[in-house]
């Protein structure tokens, strides 16, 4: 039993990665805005609606108000109408702001809501000067409190676990934990094909030159399944099957050279020559690898988070609950990887003594 | 001792090609006439992007053709006696500078024809001919180690393509961003990166070539 206890953590690792990947649910959000331009010193009405929000369940009314982070202003809704679940009227009436005659500012709105904490949508809602008066207290109207006091009253987060809501991500922030560890483990894989391929060139062992066709042959696997789930992925954010991508190109040239790697074993009989032949070319599609998947990214425009100047995926959006299942799916990734590699290794030593 | 068995063998592969014209005569006649069958349907190209493609797409077919033959020419009694005679770094550097005079050559002339059928759209020479000179030096010593490996794979001409297309990318992706700043007359400071990624990448692929040749070499 303690032979097996990686396979355990495998096991346990990938239903815990596909049971919580896909079972947390999303916290709320703000889908939509009905109407976005309001004027000072009018009545502005508005019409939002919620994602995985419950307010006809709720005890209590939810807290709405528009924030503007640089001007410190906070102005709450005046009347709060809750139609249903998912749908809440907003009616705000507008103060004098000291806007200059003609301009606008952008407010972000925020919702408070029972057990969901705070969700926001930023630059919601532009409040526009067109009126003759110029410049007023802000403060002596009733509605507009303190910017602090705002967050102050209602900092309540929210009472359940949940994955972060983002805009263009929604529900697919959840492909985090299958498109990304596969990649992980496509690397790790071939790695170790390499690895076995420069051992062959020292030991001319043919166990190390099975090991490391083995491994290719799972890389393969493996990011043919990311370029399946990257592809899906990108679908519903990038709006495109296959983006124009540095990233996405790269891989898949880089899965050719690796399709040409077993094309090029398969054109030579003399298992010694095939083995010393794929080696060397082993050795070259590593180091494209290298270049199509980690520097060419990087020196050139990317959509892909982390690349081409683009804040990595941890800056923003992954939080300790998305940590809780990444991190855990990653390292069970690698091992379900290494376990089909393990197997396949040894299907293929024994058909090997077959054949002698 | 290394130089001097390079030079010997630069010198053999060269007596070699003098002495076969037809092989050079067939290169030269294979780029010409692809340039007229452009120049025939295209007329004329001011489009730079597609000045610039087309003008590699005719270039990396006649390298694929015209290194392949390095080794995959070679009998097996050659590559005996070669191999009892020399060391493996010497062919393959050789190799590398034989295909990239190879190149040069065949380049220079692509370009003249080219800008003669197609126009002369290319407003800063001096850049273009350096990118051609490092595109030649990427694809002679690309292709003269695929070459290697696919003479040992049978002589498989097939097996030539498929290995060295997807290899050569990044080398044309930089060449061809190279080579349209050119067209497009742009500063030379913005083409110090591409030079630079591209040396970069050409002694990726030297150093590459110098260590795993050795092991292609030996005994057959």
């Amino acid at each position: 039993m303690k032979k097996y206890w990686w396979k355990i953590a495998c096991i346990i690792l990938m239903f815990y990665t596909v049971l919580a990947g896909l079972m947390i649910p999303l916290g709320a959000g703000i889908t939509s805005v009905s109407t976005s331009q309001a004027k000072i010193l009018s009545e502005f009405n508005t019409t939002i609606k919620t994602y995985n929000t419950h307010f006809t369940k709720d005890h209590e009314l939810p807290w709405a108000w528009f924030k503007n982070d640089s001007l410190r202003l906070g102005l709450r809704a005046g009347q709060i109408d809750v139609i249903d679940d998912t749908t809440l009227k907003l009616t705000f009436t507008i103060p004098s702001i000291k806007i200059g005659k003609g301009n606008c500012i952008f407010a972000d709105l925020v919702i408070n809501s029972e057990g969901e904490g705070n969700y926001m949508e930023n630059d919601a809602i532009q409040i526009f000067n067109d009126s003759v008066i110029n410049a007023v207290d802000c403060l002596k109207s009733p509605f507009i409190i303190d910017y602090i006091t705002c967050f102050g009253h209602h900092t309540k987060s929210a009472d359940h676990i949940h994955f972060p809501y983002r805009a263009i991500l929604y529900e697919s922030i959840r492909n985090l934990f299958f498109h990304v560890p596969m990649w992980f483990t496509m690397m790790l894989i071939i790695s170790i094909s390499l690895i076995y391929s420069i051992k062959y060139l020292r030991t001319f062992n043919l166990d190390d030159d099975i090991i490391a066709v083995e491994a290719s042959k799972v890389g393969i696997f493996f990011g043919v399944l990311g370029l399946i789930t990257g592809s899906i992925w990108a679908r519903f954010t990038w709006l495109a099957w296959w983006p124009s991508d540095v990233k996405v190109n790269g891989a898949a040239v880089t899965l050719l050279i690796y399709f040409a790697y077993l094309i090029l074993r398969n054109s030579v009989e003399d298992a010694q020559k095939r083995a010393r032949i794929a080696a060397v070319y082993s050795i070259i599609a590593f180091t494209m690898l290298v270049l199509f998947l980690i520097i060419f990214p990087r020196m050139n425009d990317s959509l892909h988070p982390g690349n081409g100047g683009n804040p990595g995926f941890s800056k923003y959006d992954l939080d300790s609950t998305m940590r809780t299942v990444f991190y855990p799916a990653v390292i069970g990734w690698c091992l379900l990887g290494m376990w089909i590699l393990n197997l396949r290794i040894r299907i293929a030593k024994l058909l090997n003594i077959e054949y002698k | 001792m290394l130089l001097k068995e390079i030079s010997f063998l630069v010198k053999k592969e060269i007596a070699l090609e003098i002495r076969q014209k037809y092989a050079f005569g067939g290169l030269l006649l294979y780029v010409i006439s692809t340039v007229f069958i452009c120049y025939l349907s295209f007329k004329r190209v001011v489009d730079p992007p597609v000045y610039v493609a087309l003008f590699w797409i005719i270039l990396l077919f006649a390298a694929v053709n015209a290194v392949a033959k390095s080794f995959l020419s070679e009998s097996r009694g050659l590559q005996l006696y070669i191999y009892s005679l020399a060391s493996a770094e010497a062919v393959i550097v050789s190799k590398i500078i034989y295909n990239l005079l190879l190149m040069l050559f065949l380049s220079l002339i692509t370009i003249f024809f080219y800008t003669l059928f197609l126009g002369n759209i290319i407003q800063d020479m001096t850049m273009f001919i350096l990118s051609i000179i490092l595109g030649s030096f990427g694809f002679s010593s690309v292709l003269s180690m695929v070459s290697a490996i696919a003479s040992k794979a049978n002589h498989n001409v097939t097996l030539m393509a498929i290995l060295s297309f997807p290899i050569l990318i990044p080398l044309l992706i930089t060449v061809v961003k190279f080579s349209k700043n050119a067209v497009d007359g742009l500063d030379w400071s913005v083409n110090y990166q591409y030079m630079v990624m591209l040396i970069g990448l050409n002694v990726i692929v030297i150093a590459l070539a110098f260590i795993l040749f050795p092991y292609l070499w030996r005994n057959e």
